[in-house]
């Protein structure tokens, strides 16, 4: 019966889809999805895509399974981009709806098995792959030299310290100073206590090469629950801060607590509300909007939707930042994604996640082979987990909340730091390394005295420096 | 006490007392030099001429950091752990502190002569204490009268503790004191010449372990020493006395260029040693200071980004060698071994081109990851080169901003499935572009909606979240997105599209569930 209907020149495939679905039972299904070509697979992809998260969000299971069953078919680990990533959004939105049986959802979870090894290797195959850590790296340890000319004693705290190379380096730049090295501290921050004792292990062997005074202070803890007595900053000593990546985790609130707190509810998209705030015309809708910007934050286009909640929510990033701020750092140094998946409802976040983890997989695809098992590791246990936490999670599971360099900017802003921009020769080095990679799809742009990298047009990353405003 | 003759250039007094302490040209130049022996201090260093109250203050070390005085350098040291200073080496590098010598503050004495000065603050206080200062500690046994109270303890000890006594009478607590003494004593001699004994090969044998002892005792105790410290390529020293640690010794006398080791024969042996290793541990730092600052003379830029380099170049042994250029490795070691202390001074010009080398390709570093990166696109390209999702995104954005036409329901499936059939291998994405399809693919993504009432396609479509009044979501939506960018926008736009037409009261349902929530119904 299908076939007369895919036969025909007028019904789209959509139709024949619906068709379909309405057997199930039809053996091997679609084949004709094996004839389309590549492009037009993907774009078919992303509609389904839209569609699955369309009836995920409404709560319409049978139309999302429907969905999920015509994606299974065309996603694949090792086909080309759209391929892959759709295979990772649509498990993490199956996810999200398993996560509606918390038992169901458990009980499939409960044997995982997180081998420390593999995500060590998979943190060092982002290092090794792409060249954002290296920048971030670099454009760092640049700020850390320059703004520590003259000091005989260094402190540095890094808050995730899982990458040894960032500090060697450090530590050869330090010796070569026209003054001597300086006393050099570094206290690393991370959860698993193997991973600092590997740092400490090359860190000091390199130091003791060079015959630079130096200790490491390992802190194993989460970053939420940092006691930052424990960093021991003595008076005297210079410090720097490096944070990778880090910041947004912070950002993690139980959003459900804050919307049944909060009164104005509206802002929060409760279905309940918006209900009420469809009815309004769209006018006032806006001004309901504006007069909830309390914390002044400019209505920015992206602020709109997540900023009312990330005004509430900022209470632990905010704590954070002044305790930081209260140690005086000399500087401190921002990494962070620069895109938005941190908005309140799923598809927004489903849509500029689309587009960043589509740049990210882009980036993998230029530049390694389809074959490769390091970037299917990559993609799967990096960026697979990345996007079931943002599609999946919410509230306090969430960790992955990304959101734009503007964003971070108001909020260090806030937090009383003021912004160092990068230094010309800090700059050089950095693009120099960019170019290095021999690939044309990463750039490197300037923004707001912040670095930014992209891939093509899509900025990924920002990397910032900052320093104590009194 | 030996003496290297060859260095009495420095006692010619024509150096000037100045606190650069430039004087004649420096005795380390000999091949047979081992060390600056007491009162030969090494021209470099900074001469201080302390009055005799500083010299005999008693709190001489003191803390830089909260300046609290010490007597001892090993309380200082103590205290200063306190501050959780960030070392564990022993010895600071001697960048800090330029080699001091001091004068003894007596006019007329012989160290008072910057030319005969000694190298050790200790040394020179317990020098003027003995010399020229009053006797006040005493020993009970005998009648020995002491002017530092370290060789009264000393004293003290051995006093009554007497092994060897001459046949004159003479008592000694020491062997070679005593047969010092031996050698010369007349009443031995009486004796000797009595029995008809060979005093000739007594006297050679006492001799030579007489002349030996010294040396010997120089170089047992900077044999230790040198044993542990890094050993460079041996320099071509050849070295006076006939020990074997001798080998070991000139190797790091060679590297010490700045150190003055001052042995002085009148006091306490105990001096020397730590002195020797006081002056051994900073010298390869030293020198590396050297080899640093010459390398940093390039230009502290390339230097720190050829140590930049090694980040880059730093390889895992987990990636797998299809990610891994070989290059890296080569970069890692170069670096390595530029880092190692281990580059004496005589050496200091070639290691000085290594950094510069380094420096120079940095380049090099980055191309390195350039290769890395060609390496990895000289994999085979995949066949087709199929468009990036970013691409297909921007593609299906304004596909879904584009206009959709009712009236168009051909689906794209279906022309490409025609078209494809001709051409069995399907993932062949040819150069050519659907364009003739473009309008149609904008009507099949965008639409897709049969007005024809297949129940199948409205029942795919039914659950599609409310977007309520279009206008105020799509405002919404315009807030939310516009401005983010207009690929944003176009993706909205199609998620609209594909839910246009719909109730708002049907889809207004909720679903209830947990976290699964209706709360996030569509708005987008």
């Amino acid at each position: 019966m299908f076939q007369d209907e895919s036969s025909s020149a007028t019904s789209s495939p959509l139709q024949v889809f619906s068709m379909m679905s309405l057997s199930p039972n039809l053996g091997s299904p679609y084949p004709w999805l094996r004839e389309l070509k590549s492009e037009e697979r993907g774009l078919y992809l992303i509609h389904l895509l839209l569609t699955c998260a369309n009836h995920v969000a409404a709560g319409s299971l049978e139309n999302a399974n429907i969905a999920l069953e015509q994606i299974s078919q065309l996603a694949s680990l090792d086909g080309d981009t759209m391929q892959r990533m759709a295979a990772y959004f649509t498990e993490a939105l199956a996810d999200r709806i398993l996560k509606a049986w918390p038992g169901l959802h458990k009980a499939l979870n409960s044997t995982r098995i997180t081998l420390v090894s593999e995500e060590v290797l998979v943190r060092k195959l982002f290092f090794e792959m792409f060249p954002f850590l290296k920048v971030a790296f670099v454009l760092t340890n640049q700020a850390i030299i320059e703004a520590m000319e003259g000091e005989k004693m260094v402190h540095i705290i890094d808050l995730n310290a899982a990458e040894p190379a960032q500090w060697i380096a450090l530590i050869q730049a330090l010796r070569a100073r026209p003054e001597g090295p300086p006393h050099l501290r570094i206290t690393g921050i991370h959860q698993q206590k193997e991973v600092l004792d590997q740092m400490a292990h090359r860190l000091t062997e390199e130091a003791e090469k060079l015959y630079i005074s130096f200790q490491f202070n390992p802190i194993v803890s989460k970053l939420e629950n940092l006691d930052t007595e424990k960093l021991r900053v003595k008076t005297g000593e210079a410090l720097a801060i490096s944070s990778i990546l880090q910041l947004h985790s912070l950002l993690a609130s139980d959003d459900e607590l804050l919307r049944k707190k909060s009164p104005l509810a509206l802002k929060n998209l409760n279905g309940i509300h918006l209900q009420r705030a469809l009815q309004m015309n769209q006018s006032t809708l806006g001004e309901l909007l504006e007069k909830d910007m309390v914390n002044g934050y400019s209505p920015s286009p992206d602020s709109a939707s997540s900023s009312p909640l990330s005004s509430t929510a900022s209470v632990k990033v905010d704590g954070f930042l002044n305790a930081l701020w209260c140690l005086s750092p000399k500087l401190m140094v921002v990494t962070e994604q620069d895109s938005n998946h941190n908005g309140s409802t799923l598809m927004e976040r489903l849509l500029e996640s689309l587009y960043s983890y589509a740049a990210l997989f882009d980036c993998l695809e230029s530049t390694v082979s389809r074959a490769s098992l390091e970037r299917l590791k990559v993609e799967k246990m990096l960026f697979g987990e990345e996007i079931k936490n943002i599609i999946a999670c919410e509230g306090a599971e969430r960790k992955e909340r990304h959101e734009k360099l503007e964003k971070w900017i108001q909020r260090l802003d806030l937090a009383s730091f003021g912004n160092v921009p990068f230094s010309y020769y800090g700059m050089l080095l950095a693009r120099r390394l960019l170019q290095g990679y021999n690939c044309d799809g990463y750039k490197m742009k300037e923004e707001n005295g912040c670095m930014v990298i992209c891939w093509q047009d899509r900025p990924l990353f920002s990397i910032s420096a900052w320093r104590c405003r009194k | 006490m030996p003496v290297d003759l060859d260095n009495s250039s420095i006692a010619s007094g024509e150096a000037s007392v100045s606190s650069s302490g430039n004087q004649n040209p420096p005795p380390k130049s000999t091949a047979k030099k081992k060390r600056n022996l007491p009162g030969m201090p090494d021209p470099d260093s900074e001469v201080i001429a302390l009055s005799p109250k500083t010299l005999l203050a008693t709190n001489r070390f003191v803390c830089e950091i909260c300046n609290k005085g010490f007597q001892r350098d090993q309380n200082l040291q103590l205290h200063r752990r306190g501050h959780n200073l960030p070392w564990k080496l022993k010895q600071r590098s001697s960048k800090e502190v330029k080699k001091r010598v001091y004068v003894c503050p007596e006019l007329t004495c012989v160290h008072h002569d910057p030319s005969r000065a000694l190298g050790d603050l200790t040394g020179i206080k317990k020098h003027f204490c003995r010399k020229h200062g009053e006797k006040k500690w005493n020993c009970d046994k005998c009648s020995k009268k002491y002017a530092v109270q370290s060789d009264w303890k000393a004293h003290s000890k051995i006093c009554g503790t007497r092994e060897y006594k001459c046949d004159c009478g003479t008592l000694f607590s020491r062997r070679d004191s005593f047969i010092t003494h031996r050698a010369f004593c007349e009443a031995l001699a009486e004796e000797s010449a009595r029995a008809q004994t060979q005093p000739q090969p007594q006297n050679q044998a006492v001799a030579n372990p007489n002349s030996d002892s010294d040396p010997k005792v120089h170089a047992l105790d900077s044999s230790p020493p040198s044993a542990p410290a890094v050993a460079p390529a041996p320099a071509p020293v050849q070295v006076s006395a006939p020990t074997p640690a001798a080998p070991a010794l000139p190797q790091s006398t060679s590297v010490i260029s700045s150190s003055v080791l001052p042995i002085q024969s009148s006091e306490l042996p105990e001096n020397p040693t730590p002195i020797v290793e006081e002056a051994l541990a900073p010298a390869p730092a030293g020198v590396n200071g050297n080899c640093s600052s010459s390398t940093s003379s390039v230009s502290n830029g390339s230097s720190s980004s050829s140590a930049f380099a090694s980040l880059f170049a730093s390889p895992t042994a987990s990636v797998s060698a299809s990610l891994q250029p070989p290059q890296p490795l080569a970069f890692t070691d170069l670096i390595q071994a530029m880092g190692r202390s281990d580059c004496p001074a005589d050496l200091a010009p070639s290691t000085s081109t290594e950094p510069i080398s380094l420096c120079l390709s940095t380049n090099h570093g980055s191309s390195i990851f350039g290769t890395a990166g060609q390496e990895r696109r000289q994999y085979a390209p995949p066949p087709q080169p199929a468009m990036s999702a970013t691409a297909l995104l921007q593609k299906a954005a304004q596909m879904g901003a584009a206009a959709t036409n009712a009236s168009l329901l051909r689906g794209f499936g279906i022309v490409s499935s025609s078209s494809s059939s001709a051409q069995q291998d399907n993932l062949q994405w040819g150069q050519r572009q659907v364009e003739p399809d473009n309008a149609s693919l904008a009507a099949g993504l965008g639409l897709g909606l049969p007005c024809d009432g297949s129940s199948g396609l409205r029942e795919l479509m039914m659950g599609t979240p409310v977007f309520g009044p279009k206008q105020a979501t799509l405002d919404f939506l315009g807030l939310g997105m516009a401005a983010g960018g207009s690929p944003n926008g176009g993706l909205s736009a199609l998620i609209t599209s594909i839910g246009s037409g719909l109730d708002v009261a049907a889809a207004a349902a909720s679903f209830g569930g947990g976290d699964f929530t209706s709360k996030d119904i569509g708005r987008s």
